[in-house]
C-alpha cells in the first residue's frame, strides 16, 4: 500500500517537473488594459509558411499580405496607387513600365530596398514558375531606385498583377541565407515577423522603417489559431481576441449574434471570388443552349447564396463595382422564372428532363440540395454525390463530373485568368467548345486598356449571359467581426489593411 | 422468491431463461431495455411515419431554423427539414450500422478466438500481438485512419468499426474459453471423439454465451458513440442521410442562435449509449451467479438496518 | 523481474512496427494528388507527375514502405504535402500540448475516480451509490464534442471564469483537461466500484471480518489495495482513449496538439502530416500500456512471485500474515 502511494507521489512529482519544465506562458501583452497598440487577431489556422510566392495555404498569403510591401496595391475605391513605388510610367504598346521606387523604401533592418531586390525577387526559381510574374521577359535597373520591367507581350493588366502580396519583395540574397517558408531575413511590409514559434505563437511588430511608419497605430500583431468558430467567436465576446477573421469570413450565426452584442461589431466587404456551377460541355444535355438558359432561370441564387456565404446573388459576369474599371454594368443576377425556364426546356433537346450527377465537397451540399430542388421543377434529375474536398478540385481537372461546384477567387487582379477557364491547354477547363470569340477576348484583355478593354469585357459579358458557359452563383461577401473599439478601414480590393486600424 | 419456486411445478429453463428473470427484477435493466425498444420501433416505423423523399431530404430553405412548435416536433434544420422525421432516420440508420458492426464483430471474433483458444501456443501468441498492433493506435484515430483511408461509405463505416470492435471481443471469447476448456466435460467430449469445432460450438460457447453478451451490448454502445463522432468529423455517413454525428456537426454553425439542434442529437447519443451499457451493467450481473440470491439479500439486510 | 522488462521490451518494437505498417498500408490505399495540390492549378501535367514522382509516389509499395521506415528511424517523418514543411516540426512544436493535457487528464480521471468508485462500492444500495453510478454511466457515455462546447459557452460566456482558447494560464487548462477525462472518470468510477465489490465478495474479506478485523481496516488493507491492483490495469487502455478524445477537445479549444494537426491533415487530405501523428500517438499509447504492465506486474504479487527471488517470496509470505493479524 505504502510503495503504492510512493509511485502515485513520484508520478505527481515527474508531472510538476513536466509542467515547470515547459517554457513560461506565452506573454499575452494585451492581456493588460490599456495596451492600445497590440491587437489579437484571430485567424483559423496556423499558415504552413511565409513563402510569399509559395505560401501553401490562404492564411499564409494574408500573413505575407502585411509584412512584404509590393509596387503598387489598390485602394479602398479599387484603383492602384503607389505603395513602394512612388510613380510609374507606361511606354507607348504596354509593353513596359518603369517604376520609380521611393527614397524612404527600406526593409525593416533599415537597408534600402533598390531595384535590385525586386530583380533578385522576380528571378527565383518559384517566382519564374508563378502567373503573376509570367508576363515578366526581363528587368533592369538604370539604378538603385528606378525599375524597368519588360513585357513579353503588350499587357496593361500587369499593373494589376503587382498588387499582390506574391509580388513582393525581399532582400537580395535572402532567400540562400534564410529558410524563407519560415521568414526572410528583413521585411518590406508595414509589419516585421518578429517571433514565430510553431504551434504557440505568432507575432507581428511594426516596421519602423515602413515608408509610411508613422501612420501605422498597431505596433504589435498577436495571432491566434482558433479553429472552430463557436470557440473564436466566444473567444471574441469575452474580449480574448480583438478581431475574428477565421479563414476568410466568418458565418450567419456569428454575425446574428455579434449584432445583439454591443461591444462588437462588423465589417462587411464583397469578395472577389465568385461562386458557380460548373457544367461538363461533354456531356450532350449540358451542351444544348437551351437547357443551360432554363437552368439559369430555375435556380435561386437569393437561397443559394444564403447558406453558402453571406453574400450577395451574384450574376454570370464576375464583375462588381469594386473591380473600379473592369466592372460591366447590366449584368445583372436573374430573379427566378419558371414559366420562362418551362419554355426553354420545351424549346430544348430533352423537353422531358434528364439525369445528372452533380458532385460536391461537403461546403456545398446545402447548395447542392437547393439546385437539386431547383432543377427538380424543370424534369432534371439531379443526383448529389459527395466528395472528399481535398479531390474536388482534382476530379474537376479530369474532366470526372457532368455537374460541379466551383469558386474562382482573386477576380480583381486576374480577371483575365479567369476567362482562361475556357482554354482548352488550361488544366481546367470545362470542354466549352463555342464558335464565339471567346478566346480571342483574353488577348484583347491583355493587350488594350480603358476603353477598348471596356468594350473587349462587355462583348465577354454579353457572350456570358447568352451561351452561358458557366451558371454563375454568388459573389462571396466576407464578414467579419470585432471589438467594437477598433476603428477598420474599409478593405481594398488587396483584403484588410492592419497598418490602417487603430484603437479608437 | 426460492420459497416460491419450491412450490411451483420445477420446469428445466436453460441458463438464458435464469438470466432474463433476473434482468426483469432488476429495475434499471427493464428502463434500459425498453429505451432499446422503443428506438428499435422508431426505426422500423420511420417509413411509415414520415416519408423520406419529402420530409427528409427535400429542403425548404424558407422555413429553416424554426424551433420545435406544434407542427415541427423538433424544429426545422438550417435547411428547412423537419428535425424530428430526421432525427427518427437517423435512430435507424444508427441503429443498422451498430448492429451490422457489431454482429459481424462478434461472429469474426468467435471464429478468431475460437481458433487461437484451441490451437494455443504460437498461433495464439500471433493472433494476440497482431490483435495488439490494432489496439496501440486510439480507438478513434483507428477508425479516422480507416474511414479516411477508403472513403466514407456505410461498408467502409462498418469495416472501421469492426476492426475497432474485434481485439477486444476477441479477448473476451478467447478468455472464456480457456477458462471454459479447463473443464472436464471437455475431456470428457474428446475422448468420446468430438471434433474441435463441435466442442467449441456445442459446448463451450453456450457458456461463454453471457460474458459474450455482456461485451456486445457494451460495443453496442461504443459503435454509437464512435459513429457520432465521424459524423461529427465530417468523414461519417454521407449527406443528405441524417445521421446523429452528422447532424451535430451540421448544426454547430448554428449552436448560438439555435441550441435544440445539437442538444436534441447530443440526447439521444447519450440515452441511446447509456442504455446500452447500463443493460450491459445488467446482464453482467444477471449472469453472475453468486450475485443472484446475494443481492436480494443485501436488499434486505440494508433495509433493515435502515430500520 | 528483469526478464519479464525485457521480453516486454522486445515486444515492443515488433509492435511499433506493426503499427507504422497498418498506418502506412491504409493511407496508400487513398489516392491524393499532392503535385497536383502543391503547384497549383495553372501547372502543367508534366510539372504535377515530375513532382509525384521526386516524392517517391510511383515506387511500389515496400519500397516506399522501407524508405518511410529508414526515415522513422532517423526521426524523420517525411515532408507535409501542403506547403513541404517538415512534419517533425509540427509534430515535435505539438506533441508537448496534446501530452500536458493527456497526462493531467489521467491523473484528474483517477484522482476522482478511484475514491468516488470506492465510496460507491463501501455504501453500496444507498443513494449515494445510486446517484454516483448514474452520474458515471452519464459521464462515459457522453460525447466529447457535446460537453466541450456546453462547458465552454457555461464557463466563459456565461460566467466568465475560464478562458475560451489556448494553454496560456493554469485556468486555461481546467475544461480542456477535464473534457478529456470525462469519459474516463465515468469509466474509472464503474471499473472501481466494480473491482471493489468483487473484491468485498472475496472469501478473504469474509475470513478477516470473521476474525473481527475492523471494518476500516478489512476495506483500506485488504480490498483496496487488491482492486487498486485490476484498476491498474486498465490505465494504459484509458490513456488511449485519452489521447483519441483529444482531437475533439483540441479543437473546441484551440489547442495547437496533435489533435488539431490530425483534423486539419484530414481536410487537406495530407498523408505524411496524418500518418506522423498517428504513429507517434500510438507509439506513445504503447509505452504507457507497457509501463503499465510493468507496474502491474511488480504490485500484483503473484505475478511478482513468478519472476522475482525465492527470498522476496518469502518476505512478501512474512508481511502477508503479518498483516491479516
Amino acid at each position: 500500500m505504502k510503495k503504492f502511494l510512493a509511485l502515485i507521489l513520484a508520478l505527481v512529482m515527474a508531472l510538476s517537473l513536466v509542467a515547470c519544465g515547459e517554457k513560461a506562458p506565452a506573454d499575452d501583452g494585451a492581456a493588460d488594459d490599456g495596451v492600445k497598440d497590440t491587437i489579437r487577431f484571430q485567424i483559423k489556422n496556423e499558415p504552413t509558411s511565409v513563402d510569399l510566392q509559395n505560401d501553401g495555404t490562404v492564411l499564409g498569403g494574408f500573413i505575407c499580405d502585411q509584412i512584404y510591401g509590393k509596387l503598387v496595391t489598390f485602394n479602398d475605391k479599387s484603383e492602384v496607387v503607389g505603395e513602394l513605388a512612388e510613380s510609374w510610367e507606361w511606354n507607348d504598346d504596354f509593353t513596359q513600365i518603369t517604376f520609380k521606387i521611393r527614397e524612404n523604401a527600406k526593409f525593416s533592418d533599415g537597408s534600402d530596398i533598390t531595384a535590385d531586390d525586386f530583380i533578385y525577387t522576380f528571378s527565383t526559381d518559384s517566382a519564374k514558375a508563378n502567373t503573376y510574374m509570367a508576363p515578366i521577359a526581363s528587368m533592369e535597373a538604370p539604378d538603385a531606385k528606378t525599375l524597368v520591367l519588360n513585357l513579353k507581350s503588350s499587357n496593361s493588366s500587369m499593373l494589376k498583377f503587382l498588387t499582390t502580396y506574391h509580388t513582393g519583395v525581399v532582400p537580395a540574397g535572402s532567400m540562400e541565407a534564410t529558410d524563407i517558408a519560415r521568414g526572410a531575413t528583413a521585411y518590406s511590409g508595414p509589419y516585421a515577423l518578429a517571433k514565430w514559434e510553431l504551434g504557440q505563437d505568432m507575432v507581428l511588430e511594426a516596421n519602423p522603417y515602413w515608408y509610411n511608419a508613422e501612420n501605422v497605430a498597431i505596433k504589435t500583431v498577436d495571432y491566434e489559431f482558433i479553429a472552430d468558430e463557436n470557440s473564436a467567436l466566444v473567444a471574441l465576446e469575452s474580449g480574448e481576441i480583438d478581431f475574428m477573421y477565421m479563414a476568410s469570413t466568418i458565418g450567419i450565426t456569428s454575425v446574428e449574434t455579434i449584432a445583439t452584442n454591443d461591444k462588437l461589431a462588423t465589417i462587411a466587404a464583397d469578395q472577389a471570388t465568385a461562386g458557380m456551377l460548373c457544367l461538363n460541355f461533354a456531356m450532350p444535355e449540358l451542351d444544348d443552349v437551351n437547357v443551360r438558359q432554363a437552368m439559369n432561370l430555375a435556380l435561386d441564387r437569393a437561397a443559394i447564396a444564403k447558406v453558402s456565404t453571406t453574400g450577395v446573388p451574384g450574376g454570370n459576369v464576375f464583375t462588381a463595382e469594386y473591380f473600379g474599371d473592369d466592372y460591366i454594368p447590366g449584368h445583372d443576377a436573374p430573379a427566378v422564372d419558371l414559366e420562362k425556364a418551362k419554355e426553354f426546356m420545351a424549346a430544348s433537346g430533352y423537353p422531358n428532363g434528364f439525369d445528372v450527377e452533380l458532385k460536391t465537397p461537403v461546403m456545398f451540399s446545402k447548395a447542392a440540395a437547393i439546385v437539386q430542388s431547383n432543377l427538380a421543377e424543370l424534369g432534371i434529375n439531379v443526383t448529389i454525390t459527395e466528395i472528399d474536398a481535398s479531390i474536388w478540385v482534382d476530379s474537376m481537372i479530369k474532366g470526372d463530373y457532368q455537374m460541379g461546384f466551383m469558386t474562382f477567387g482573386n477576380l480583381i487582379n486576374d480577371l483575365t485568368g479567369f476567362i482562361n477557364l475556357y482554354d482548352p491547354a488550361a488544366a481546367l477547363h470545362f470542354n466549352f467548345d463555342s464558335d464565339s470569340t471567346s478566346f480571342d477576348l483574353m488577348s484583347a484583355a491583355f493587350s488594350v486598356s480603358g476603353a477598348d478593354r471596356t468594350a473587349a469585357l462587355t462583348e465577354f459579358a454579353d457572350f456570358c449571359e447568352a451561351d452561358l458557359p458557366y451558371l454563375g452563383l454568388f459573389m462571396e461577401n466576407a464578414i467579419y467581426g470585432y471589438n467594437a473599439d477598433l476603428y477598420v478601414p474599409t478593405p481594398s480590393g488587396c483584403g484588410y489593411d492592419i497598418a490602417g486600424m487603430y484603437w479608437k | 422468491m426460492q420459497t416460491k419456486a419450491k412450490t411451483k411445478k420445477q420446469k428445466n429453463h436453460g441458463a438464458a431463461y435464469d438470466i432474463w428473470r433476473s434482468l426483469r427484477s432488476n429495475k434499471v435493466a427493464v428502463v434500459s431495455m425498453v429505451i432499446i425498444g422503443i428506438f428499435v420501433l422508431i426505426s422500423i416505423l420511420a417509413d411509415v411515419l414520415f416519408d423520406y423523399e419529402t420530409q427528409v431530404i427535400a429542403q425548404d430553405i424558407m422555413n429553416d431554423l424554426q424551433s420545435p412548435s406544434k407542427e415541427h416536433w423538433f424544429g426545422t434544420d438550417s435547411l428547412g427539414r423537419d428535425y424530428f422525421a430526421r432525427m427518427l432516420y437517423a435512430t435507424r440508420i444508427t441503429l443498422i450500422i451498430s448492429f451490422s458492426s457489431v454482429f459481424i464483430a462478434t461472429a469474426l471474433s468467435i471464429v478468431i478466438g475460437g481458433i487461437s483458444a484451441y490451437f494455443g501456443g504460437i498461433v495464439d501468441t500471433i493472433i494476440m500481438r497482431i490483435l495488439d498492433v490494432f489496439l496501440a493506435v486510439p480507438s478513434t484515430l483507428l477508425i479516422i485512419c480507416i474511414v479516411v483511408a477508403l472513403g466514407n461509405e456505410t461498408v467502409y463505416i462498418i469495416l472501421a468499426l469492426v476492426v475497432y470492435l474485434l481485439p477486444s471481443l476477441v479477448r473476451t471469447v478467447r478468455s472464456e474459453l480457456m477458462i471454459n476448456m479447463e473443464n472436464e466435460y471437455v475431456e470428457a467430449a474428446r475422448s468420446v471423439g468430438a471434433g474441435p469445432f463441435r466442442i467449441m460450438l456445442i459446448h463451450l460457447l453456450p457458456n461463454s454465451f453471457g460474458a459474450i453478451m455482456v461485451r456486445c451490448t457494451m460495443s453496442f454502445a461504443l459503435c454509437i458513440l464512435s459513429t457520432a463522432c465521424i459524423g461529427y468529423l465530417g468523414i461519417g455517413v454521407r449527406a443528405p442521410a441524417p445521421e446523429w454525428g452528422r447532424m451535430l456537426s451540421e448544426a454547430q454553425e448554428y449552436m448560438r442562435l439555435h441550441p435544440y439542434l445539437i442538444t436534441i442529437p447530443g440526447f439521444f447519443i447519450m440515452i441511446a449509449s447509456t442504455a446500452f451499457n447500463l443493460l450491459g451493467d445488467a446482464l453482467q450481473d444477471a449472469m453472475d451467479p453468486r450475485l443472484r440470491g446475494y443481492r436480494k439479500m443485501k436488499k434486505k439486510v440494508f433495509a433493515r438496518r435502515k430500520k | 523481474m528483469w526478464r519479464y522488462i525485457l521480453k516486454r521490451l522486445l515486444w515492443l518494437i515488433p509492435i511499433i512496427l506493426g503499427v507504422t505498417l497498418l498506418v502506412f498500408a491504409l493511407m496508400s490505399l487513398k489516392p491524393g494528388d499532392p503535385g497536383r495540390v502543391y503547384l497549383g492549378l495553372n501547372a502543367t501535367q508534366e510539372a504535377v507527375d515530375a513532382y509525384n514522382e521526386s516524392l517517391g509516389l510511383n515506387d511500389p509499395f515496400f519500397v516506399r514502405y522501407f524508405n518511410y521506415v529508414k526515415g522513422l528511424i532517423k526521426l524523420d517523418f517525411g515532408k507535409s504535402w501542403v506547403g513541404g514543411e517538415s512534419v517533425n516540426d509540427r509534430i515535435m512544436s505539438a506533441l508537448p500540448q496534446t501530452l500536458k493535457v493527456c497526462v493531467y487528464a489521467l491523473v484528474v480521471a483517477f484522482i476522482t475516480g478511484l475514491p468516488i468508485g470506492i465510496l460507491s462500492a463501501v455504501k453500496q444500495y444507498s443513494l449515494a451509490d445510486r446517484v454516483l453510478t448514474i452520474i458515471a454511466m452519464i459521464l462515459a457515455c457522453i460525447p466529447v464534442f457535446w460537453l466541450c462546447n456546453m462547458a465552454a459557452m457555461l464557463f466563459t460566456l456565461k460566467l466568465h471564469w475560464l478562458p475560451a482558447t489556448g494553454l496560456d494560464t493554469w485556468k486555461a487548462y481546467i475544461m480542456p483537461v477535464i473534457g478529456t477525462a470525462a469519459n474516463t472518470i465515468g469509466l474509472t468510477v464503474r471499473m472501481s466500484r466494480s473491482s471493489m465489490l468483487d473484491e468485498m465478495r472475496k472469501d478473504y474479506i469474509r475470513t478477516a471480518r470473521a476474525k473481527g478485523a475492523k471494518e476500516g481496516s478489512v476495506i483500506f488493507k485488504h480490498a483496496l489495495r487488491n482492486s487498486l491492483i485490476s484498476v491498474t490495469t486498465t490505465l494504459g487502455v484509458n490513456f488511449s482513449i485519452l489521447m483519441g478524445g483529444t482531437v475533439f477537445v483540441e479543437n473546441v479549444y484551440a489547442i495547437q496538439g496533435l489533435g488539431t494537426c490530425i483534423v486539419r491533415s484530414i481536410s487537406n487530405n495530407d498523408v505524411p502530416m496524418l500518418s506522423g501523428c498517428v504513429i507517434i500517438l500510438a507509439t506513445f499509447s504503447v509505452i504507457v500500456n507497457l509501463l503499465v504492465d510493468l507496474l502491474y506486474a511488480y504490485l500484483d504479487p503473484r505475478l511478482r512471485a513468478k519472476y522475482v527471488g525465492k527470498k522476496k517470496v518469502a518476505k512478501a509470505r512474512k508481511e502477508a500474515l503479518n498483516d491479516a493479524n
